[in-house]
This record gives C-alpha cells, structure tokens and sequence, in this order.
C-alpha cells in the first residue's frame, strides 16, 4: 500500500523505567562514603531521562568508586587499573548508540591512568566521567594519591605529603579538544544531580570532577567546605548548571562565569581562594573522534566488499 | 545536498538517546537497516533527460502498476519526507467537550491540557504523582488511539479508567511504583466529569456537529428555561389575582381575613365597607385575560418540552447518503431525506423556527406584563408582527439546529444555486461537507482538491464558514462552539481516506483551517482567522530532518507543499517520477524554491522535486510533473489570498506593511535631519556667544588691574561646586540595594524534628539506626516517616552520623526517658 497508513502518528509503546530498575545490589561501601550520592544522582539521572537499562554501560578501572558499575542494573565493565577510560573509548567507538558512563578514582584516573585520561579529553568521544577525588588511595588502605594536598598523612608518607597535589580541573582544561569540564560536591545531592545531568546532555567527552570525602581515611578533606560553604564559588550563568533554588542556598558566594570562556575558566581553576563548583567550560562545536570512528558502522558485508573492489580497481593494470 | 543518496535516520546515531529520541516504528525498521549507497560514478544522461520529459510532458511509466519503477524505486511503505515530522507534532490528539456545568459555558480543550490539569490538582492536594506526571503522554496516546478507531463520542473517564488499567499492567510495575501510580490514577478519574466527552478524528462529522451545536445552545436553553418559569409563574398570578375578583365588594371580608383576629379588635371591617360603599374589584378586560391565558399556555408547554432530555435537531440529507445516525441510535433526532436536501433545509428550518417564534412572543408579553407595561396599543401589532429574523439570538439559540450534511465536492448546478438560495435567505442552517477529498478511483484529478466551497461563502459575505479537518478535532469542536446561531453556516470538513491524510492536507496548504465570521470586522478584528495553520508566516511549514548523509549525519530542510500532502495519498502518484541518485542534477531544485524561482517557466529553467522516503528510510528525490507544480502554485497563491483576507502576511498585506513602514522611516529622517539642523544651529550660536565671551573675558582681563583672568577663577569655582553634591538635592548614586545590609533574618527554632530531604546523600546510615523511623523518597532521599517508633536518642545519633547534616533532632518530649541532659547537650548544635 502506498500513503500515509492509519498508525502512522502512532509510536510504540516503549517501558516506563523506575529507580529499581537501576538499583543494582546493596552497595558495600563504608558507612558516610560519599560514594553513595553519586550513586543515587546516577540512578536519578538515569530514571529521569528514562534511559534504557540495556542501552546504558558504567565502565569503571580499580578503587572504592570503581565497584559503581556493580550497583547499577545496567550493563557495566569493571576493568584494569587505570583503563577505564580506553575501554570506554572502545565501547564508543563501535557503539554509538550506547549511553556510557564512567566512574574513575583520583588514583585511577590521575595516577596511572593520567596518559589515557589526556587523549581521552582530546579524543572527545561521547561519555559522562564522574571522577571520585577523595585525595587518596582508599581501597588499598590510606596511600597518597595524585590529589592529596601537600602535609596529608597517609601510610605512603606518615610525615606528611611532600609536595602539593594536582588539580585535575587546571590538568584537562590544558588539554586541547577539552569540551565540558565540571566540578561538584558529593554533600549538595541537587547540584550533583544537575551537574551529571549537564554533563549527560553535553555531545561530547563531559568531565565531571566530584569532590567527595573518605569517611575512613579523609573525613576531614572537604568538610571545611560543607561547614563553611562561603569557600565554595558557585559559577551562575544562563548557559551553566541550573539546580532551582534549593541547590543554590547553600551557596553564598556566586560568580558570573560564561561557560564558553575557556580563558576564564583557566583562571577559575588557579584561583587560590574559592574552590569553584559548577560548570567552568562547554564547548558543543569541538570535533570528535566518535564520529570518525564510527563511519562505515552500518555497511553490511558485501557494501565493504563492494567498496574494497572498488578501492582495488584503482590499481588494475 | 547534492550528492549520492540520503537514509532518514531520526535517531541521531551520536545522540545520547532519551525519551522522545526513542525509535518509532519507522525509525526503528529504517535504523535496523541503515546503510550508505556509494557515490555514483557518473550521472545517467539518459535518465536526466526522462526526468526533464516526465516533468514537461507527463509521460508515465509502464510498470508502475506493477509496483516498481524501473528506477529500483518501490512505492511499498513510502511516503513524502516532508510530512514525517508531522509524527512527532501530533496535532490529531483528541479533544475533550466539556458539557454546560452549571451555567458555565461548554468548552473544547485538547486532552492533554485535561489531564495535566487534573493531575497539577491532584499535586496541589499534597500528592507528588511523579510516576503519573511521567506516563501521562503514554495515556493520551492510548486514548488517543481509542478514538482514532471509534466512531462514537467516548466518555473520557471511563476511557482514561480502562486505559490507564492497562497501562498498569503493560508496564509490569511492582510494589510501591505500582500501588502510588494505581492510587493516582483514582485521583486522577475522580477529578474528571461524567459528561466529558472525547472528540477523536475517528467520530464521525455529523456527530460532533449535532453534540457540539447542542451544548453551544444549552447555556442560553437553560438560561431562557428559568426566565420562562419565573414568567409562566408571575402570568399565573395576574391570572389568580384577576379570578379572585368579584362583582360585590370584596374588602370586608378580605380586610377582616387578612387582618386577622387582633387585627380586628382596632379596625371595623364593616365600618370600613360602608365608607366606600362602591368600591369593588375591576377585572380585566376579555382581551388582556385572553391574552395572558395564551401566553402562560405557551410558556408552560414549552417549559414542558424542554425540562428535559436534549435540544432536538434536525438532519437533512440526500436520499441515498448513509449517516453516522444509520447505526448509532441518538436522542432527539430528526432524520430528513430529500432530493434536494439544501433546498429542504430552507423551507424546514421556518417551521421548525414557529413553535419558537411562538415562545419568543409569550416571553415578550410575559415581560411586559410582570412590570405592568404592556400597553396594547403599542405593543399589540410590534408582537404579532415578530418573526424569526427579528427575535433575539439568545432566543435564537434554541432553535433546533437544522443540518444538511452534504456528500462532497460534487454539487451540481442544483445545489450550488440551492446553496446560495439558503445562505442568502440567512437561515441559520448548517450545511456540513465531509468526505470532500477525492477517492482512489479519482487519481490524478487535482482539481479535485480545491476548496471552492468555502470561497463560495466567503464570498456572499452573510454565511460563516468553518474549514476544519478530522485531524484537528481541537479546531473542529471549539470552531462549532464558537459559530453565530443567527447565521447559515459551513463547515468543510476534510475526513477521507483518514486522519493521516487530513492532517497533511491541513498542514500542506492542501486543506487549510479556516474560520470565517461575516461579522467579525465589526468587533475590530479581522474576520478571517488562519491562526491554526503550521508555520503561518512562511509560504510553507518547514522543517529540519535528521538524515545520514554517505560520510556524516547531518539536516536536510524539507518544505511541506501541497504536493507532498497530494502524495500522502495514491492521488498525485501518478504525478512524480522518482529517480535514483545517478539521475540528480543541479537543475533539480526543491519544489518549494522552484515555486519562488525567476526562470520557472523558462524552457531551460529548473525542474521541481520534492523527497521521497522509501520503505526502507532511503531518501529519493521524485521529479514532479509540471501539472503538480502547478497546481501547487495555484494553492500557495490561495493561501496567500487567504492571508491577505485575514491580515497576517499576504502579499497585500506585506505591500501595505512595507508602505506603512517606508512613510514611518521617512517621517523619521525628516524629523531626524530637523534635530539635526536645529543641534547644529544652536551649537554655532553657542560657538558664536563662546567667542563673544571670550573675548569680552580677555579685554576683560587685559584691562583689569591684577591681571588675574577672571573665567579662570569662575571656571574652578564652577568645578568645585560640580564636584560637590548640593545638599539639598537628593544623592544621585543611591547605594545600590544588592549592597545593603540585608535584615537579619529571624532564627528560625523548630521544635519538631525534621530532615533537610535535598540534601540527603543516600547513605543508609540513619536506617542503620532505625529503619522505621527513616524512610526513602521516589529520589531515593530520606523524611521522618514515623516519630512514634523512634526516640530522641536515636534521632541525635543519626543527626551525629548523617554526613551531609541534614537531620535535625529539635526540642526533646519532656517523656522521652532517652532525653537525658547529655543527650539534650549532645542534640543542642545539630
């Protein structure tokens, strides 16, 4: 038959996602672990978009945040120390339809898995990276870490650490492809829940650095900040990370900062006071390698066939 | 895009997919086989040449009939790019009629603004109803469907129950998601009306129009029911009053009953007659007694009839047209059929009209005489002399509507000179034209698609017209609603094959919704109202496809012509020739610029196209024959009349704009080069004094005996008293009131405990504590679900461990034994 058919505005009838359905078993993490607000914003997130348990993947390397992708009912890859993000790159790379998330530690990410991390940013394929910083080694039990602030004690270094730690904000903004750079708290669940949201909507490598505190080992590494919030900076613009009222009172001190300023956002990232929180940089136009990746993905066999002869054929004698 | 074939693809292969990015059923079949055809290697002369013939000649191809061209092109599941997007616009989702409730007016209102209402009042009422607020697209949807197929006025609630009971099931929810979407949807079918009917494009025309005009009249039925027995009751007691009067004087006896037994002991009665020994009661005369039985008769059979059941009408229809009444028994209804339905419509509606011609002058005379102002002499011939064109419309109003449903477009000489007859006498009738699009069997006669009907009574200028779609039943009803019932009226209802091809033709100019009111000028505004079409402003609807070209996805802008809506339906197939891309040529351009084109009718000039989607989600490029690009042409110069008549982007209308803007701009250069002359005038006068004074300063100085300048020491004086504010006038810079002080805000002490529920982190310690005092949210953040079950003890601990310090213990129960001062101290700072 020829026309428009009777169903033809009709769409099926797709499944209504609740939050246990991407409620994975209980989480084992320790008591206060900040861990599990990030949890719950990804779950949140998750249901809010409504995003397809079987079309979504956490992909994660080693540490305490890196046991996430087994409390999500989605599909996940726990994989090797520091290779998180090449494996997600991978799942890009042949699956563009796939929503994929990443959950990295700051030792994961920053440590050993610091080369993969920079040509991730530049590669910019599309992906949500939560990176945990507690400033520490948690699951091997108290080491510095790439983060740790220069006099944290640890078993690595009980004196103290000797030398300040990185900012993984200053690290990727340096990185030319960077296209979404972020910063949050585990303490302020709204803002967290906007931020990944931002970040899931952002086609693009979306970096999201989450500050979030170790019970056991750094209870006190951010708690000067969830007690005095006027050292935080709230960044505010109309094109940045909007959380409605009740995520913004616990902010008193604001700044105007564009997102598509990456200047400025490199000034943000080495200001001395005022730990900034928000969105410093958002770039939709940045070229990304996915898309290279992905070309010829829908060719069936006899199309690569039939191009292969045809690329051959140039050399026929 | 120039070059190699296209594939829709409307899921964006690098988007992350949400909600509305889900496949649809063609997005998911063309998805499953997406692939990029190679570039062609050199374009087909040959066939180029065959697409320049097919468009100047026309010349068909053979095989069409056997479902391929020899393109490779298949017509199996195709259809025009253009009208894809109307998929997602949904414009066909069925509308609610809100009866008269009360003495509130009925109402047309789309089905989705109904249900959010009522779940925004079921939200008010203290319950979130997220998961509710979530499906409720699903729910229209599948309402929506329901009334796709049905021919009948559905009752919403009992619709949306059954819906929404299966939506439950389908979606295998479990536990609480299931139990708080079941309680909902309770709420949400008990805030819904008994009487609220649903309007899909599945019910038939002749329906909707006797339920609508019903309800549009019943407001006024109502109002003029009440006002009837008021009158019915008051022309009963001048009646009574007047039996009671006697021949004898009356007043003794009345006085003395009247006054009753104490009454009596002050005033004789008797004493009283014998003062006014001739007094007794005038009765009416013959003529007023006569004429106040008839009227309370009147008005009292007409109350009878009318007290209760529905407004009756009327339907008139040819001998052989089927009706939608044929199957579907419906109250009050008068089914008419003749040879000559319009003109039989004409001579019925004078006599449905007496009886209420009747009624309205008993009303009159009821009114008059409750006041006692009917004057016979005056009054007498004004009322007998009333007819059906003189009484008012809200008496008016409850005629029974009369309506002739007519087949199509295919009126003889007969009815359009019966037609003009009717609207010309200007009784209101309703003439109501469905099914007014070609058959299959019609292929290929385009001019079957014009609506000439409608231009017809717009203009004789006494009738209104309605050009409205079964796609668009939100346009349909509130149109109806809306009509004069003091005028004839059409309504030009595009229904056949279906919906999908109604809402094309509606959005592809083929078919525009037009409401026409004769009168409408006279309130200031125009009479003509297109404001329900797509993209109004543009000569076309427009959008933006997502495509898959060979190397990159990317958006192909197609335009929604009368061409495309042709080729929703097997109509104008015969009209296009598809061609593969090897025949694609920069000659060939988009019909919606070829219409626009300088060289269009030049022999060497382009050659209109517009896309085709195959089956498969391949875009095709379908050269279209010189007879459809007309016939396009000629429906966007309709339309643009149409603009012109109603004012908002004709031709006409942009000329009369651009004048209006042109005499504007030139008034402002004129005033502008005024200001200028005049600036430039007082700066040399300016000049011209400065100089003086100057110089009379310097003469001033060189004379003077110190030799100190005078403008000198006036210029710094000048300075500093501007640098000073004066103290008596008002600062100028105010501080700013961001940098006020803001006033302390009080402390807030709440004695109850409570928790801080957007702050919670999801921890689980507090549960650890006690489970039945903490509990989860839908965002999985916990509130203090049961104080009963927990001490104050326990409500300090879990304040102590909360990391994100969010629970607040308050002021203890002074019963609480678990309150001991350490606690209490423990529990002060958090």
């Amino acid at each position: 038959m020829y026309g428009l058919k009777l169903d033809w505005m009709e769409t099926p009838e797709a499944p209504y996602y609740t939050l246990e359905d991407y409620t994975g078993p209980e989480a084992r993490w320790c008591p206060g672990c900040g861990d599990f607000a990030v949890l719950t914003a990804a779950q949140r997130l998750c249901r809010d978009e409504q995003l397809a348990p079987e079309k979504t993947v956490f992909v994660s390397g080693i540490g305490c945040s890196s046991r996430f992708p087994h409390y999500m009912k989605t599909y996940g890859f726990h994989g090797l120390h520091g290779r998180a993000l090449p494996v997600a790159c991978g799942i890009r790379a042949r699956r563009p339809d796939l929503n994929i998330f990443v959950a990295t530690g700051d030792g994961d990410c920053c440590s050993i898995g610091s080369a993969h991390w920079i040509h991730a940013v530049r590669y910019n394929m599309r992906m949500v990276v939560m990176m945990f910083d507690n400033n520490v080694y948690g699951l091997t039990k108290n080491q510095t870490s790439p983060t740790s602030p220069e006099g944290l004690r640890t078993y690595t270094h009980p004196r103290g650490a000797p030398i300040e730690g990185m900012d993984p904000l200053q690290v990727s903004l340096a990185v030319r492809g960077v296209s979404f750079i972020a910063q949050t708290v585990d303490f302020n669940p709204q803002h967290l829940l906007a931020t990944l949201t931002a970040a899931y909507h952002h086609p693009g490598f979306a970096f999201v650095r989450i500050l979030q505190r170790c019970p056991h080992y750094t209870p006190r590494a951010f708690a000067p900040l969830q007690e005095n919030p006027s050292m935080m900076s709230l960044l505010v613009h109309p094109d940045g990370i909007d959380g409605g009222e009740s995520m913004t009172r616990l902010f008193p001190n604001r700044i105007e900062h564009d997102p598509s300023d990456l200047r400025g956002a490199r000034v943000i990232a080495e200001a001395e006071q005022g730990i900034p929180v928000g969105l410093l940089y958002k770039n939709d136009s940045v070229p990304r390698y996915d898309h290279a990746s992905a070309s010829g993905l829908s060719a069936t066999r006899e199309d690569r066939v039939k191009l292969l002869e045809q690329q051959l054929d140039w050399f026929r004698i | 895009m120039t070059q190699g074939a296209t594939r829709i693809s409307e899921e964006k292969q690098d988007a992350q997919p949400a909600v509305e990015a889900r496949p649809t059923i063609e997005q998911s079949k063309a998805s499953s086989i997406l692939r990029v055809p190679p570039e062609p290697s050199q374009p087909d002369n040959a066939w180029i040449d065959r697409a320049r013939r097919f468009y100047r000649l026309g010349i068909q191809i053979s095989s069409r009939d056997e479902g391929l061209d020899p393109s490779g092109f298949s017509w199996e599941g195709s259809v025009p790019a253009a009208v894809t997007p109307l998929r997602k616009l949904k414009p066909g989702l069925p509308a609610v009629l809100i009866p008269c409730e009360d003495d509130a007016p009925p109402a047309v209102r789309p089905l989705p603004e109904v249900l959010e209402g009522a779940i925004e009042s079921i939200r008010s009422s203290g319950h979130p109803a997220r998961l509710l607020g979530d499906l409720v697209d699903r729910l229209v949807r599948r309402i929506a469907r329901r009334t796709k197929d049905n021919s009948a006025l559905l009752h919403l609630r009992e619709v949306a129950g059954e819906e929404a009971t299966a939506l439950i099931k389908d979606l295998e929810l479990v536990g609480e998601a299931r139990d708080s979407l079941s309680e909902d949807v309770e709420r949400l079918l008990a805030s819904l009306s008994l009487g609220w009917r649903l309007v899909g494009p599945g019910v038939a025309a002749d329906l909707i129009a006797v339920e609508v005009l019903r309800q549009s009249r019943e407001p006024a039925r109502r109002r003029l029911l009440r006002e009837a027995a008021t009158l019915a009751e008051k022309v009963e007691d001048l009646l009574r009053l007047d039996a009671g009067k006697g021949d004898s004087p009356e007043l003794p006896r009345d006085l003395q009953s009247g006054l009753g037994h104490v009454g009596s002991r002050h005033v004789d009665a008797e004493a009283l007659a014998r003062v006014h020994p001739d007094r007794k009661a005038n009765r009416f005369d013959p003529a007023r007694r006569k004429r106040l039985h008839k009227t309370a008769s009147v008005l009292r059979d007409w109350i009878e009839k009318n007290r209760d059941g529905p407004l009756p009408a009327h339907l008139v229809t040819g001998p052989e047209k089927a009706t939608a009444f044929d199957s579907q028994q419906m109250e009050a209804l008068d089914l008419h059929r003749h040879s000559r339905p319009l003109e039989e419509a004409t001579e019925l509606y004078l006599e449905i009209a007496r009886p209420v011609v009747e009624f309205a002058r008993a009303l009159r005379i009821a009114r008059l005489e409750a006041t006692a102002t009917y004057r016979a002499a005056i009054h007498d011939d004004a009322i007998e002399s009333l007819d059906w064109q003189a009484i008012k419309p809200d008496e008016l109003a409850v005629v029974p509507p009369v309506i002739v449903l007519l087949g199509g477009l295919g009126l003889d000489s007969t009815d359009i000179g019966d037609l003009s007859h009717l609207v010309w006498s200007g009784r209101p009738v309703l003439v109501l034209a469905t099914g007014v699009t070609p058959d299959d069997e019609e292929i290929g006669d385009l001019s079957r698609h014009q609506p000439t009907l409608g231009a017809l009574l717009i203009a004789l200028r006494y009738g209104w017209v309605l050009q409205s779609s079964i796609a668009r039943p939100t346009h349909l009803t509130g149109g109806l609603l809306a009509s004069d019932p003091c005028r004839p009226g059409l309504v030009l209802l595009a229904s056949a094959p279906g919906p999908s091809w109604a809402e094309a033709a509606a959005s592809g100019r083929a078919w525009p919704l037009i409401r026409f009111r004769p009168t409408g000028h006279e309130s200031g505004e125009s009479g003509m109202d297109l404001d329900d079409n797509i993209s109004l402003e543009s000569d076309w609807p427009k959008f933006s496809l997502e495509v898959e070209y060979p190397k990159s996805p990317g958006t192909l802008e197609v335009s929604l012509t009368f061409a495309d809506a042709a080729m929703a339906n097997a109509t104008g197939r015969e009209h296009v020739l598809p061609i593969p891309p090897e025949c694609w040529s920069e000659s060939q351009t988009p019909l919606a610029e070829w219409l626009r084109h300088p060289e269009r009718d030049s022999a060497t000039g382009p050659i209109p196209f517009i896309w085709l989607a195959d089956g498969e989600g391949v875009l095709w490029r379908a050269v279209v024959s010189r007879a459809l690009a007309l016939a396009s042409l000629d429906r966007l110069r309709a339309f643009e009349h149409l603009k012109d008549l109603a004012g908002v982007g004709g031709p006409n209308t942009l000329r009369v704009r651009t004048q209006a803007r042109d005499e504007a701009m030139a008034e402002a250069v004129a005033e502008k080069e005024r200001l200028e002359k005049e600036r430039d005038d007082a700066v040399a006068q300016a000049l011209e004094a400065g100089a003086r004074n100057a110089m009379s300063g310097l003469a001033a100085a060189l004379i003077s005996s110190d030799g100190v300048l005078p403008l000198v020491g006036r210029a710094a004086t000048l300075s500093a008293s501007q640098a000073k504010p004066s103290e008596d006038a008002p600062a100028e810079e105010e501080e700013p009131a961001g940098e006020k002080e803001a006033p302390e805000e009080p402390e807030i002490i709440l004695d109850e405990p409570w928790v801080d529920t957007p702050l919670c982190t999801s921890c689980n310690d507090c549960f650890k504590i006690n489970e039945l005092l903490f509990k989860y949210d839908e965002n999985k953040q916990a509130y203090l679900n049961d104080l009963s079950k927990a001490t104050y003890a326990e409500l300090v601990k879990a304040a102590e461990i909360c990391p994100a310090k969010c629970i607040h213990p308050g002021r203890p129960d002074p019963d609480d034994p678990t309150a001991t001062p350490e606690m209490i101290q423990r529990g002060k700072p958090l």
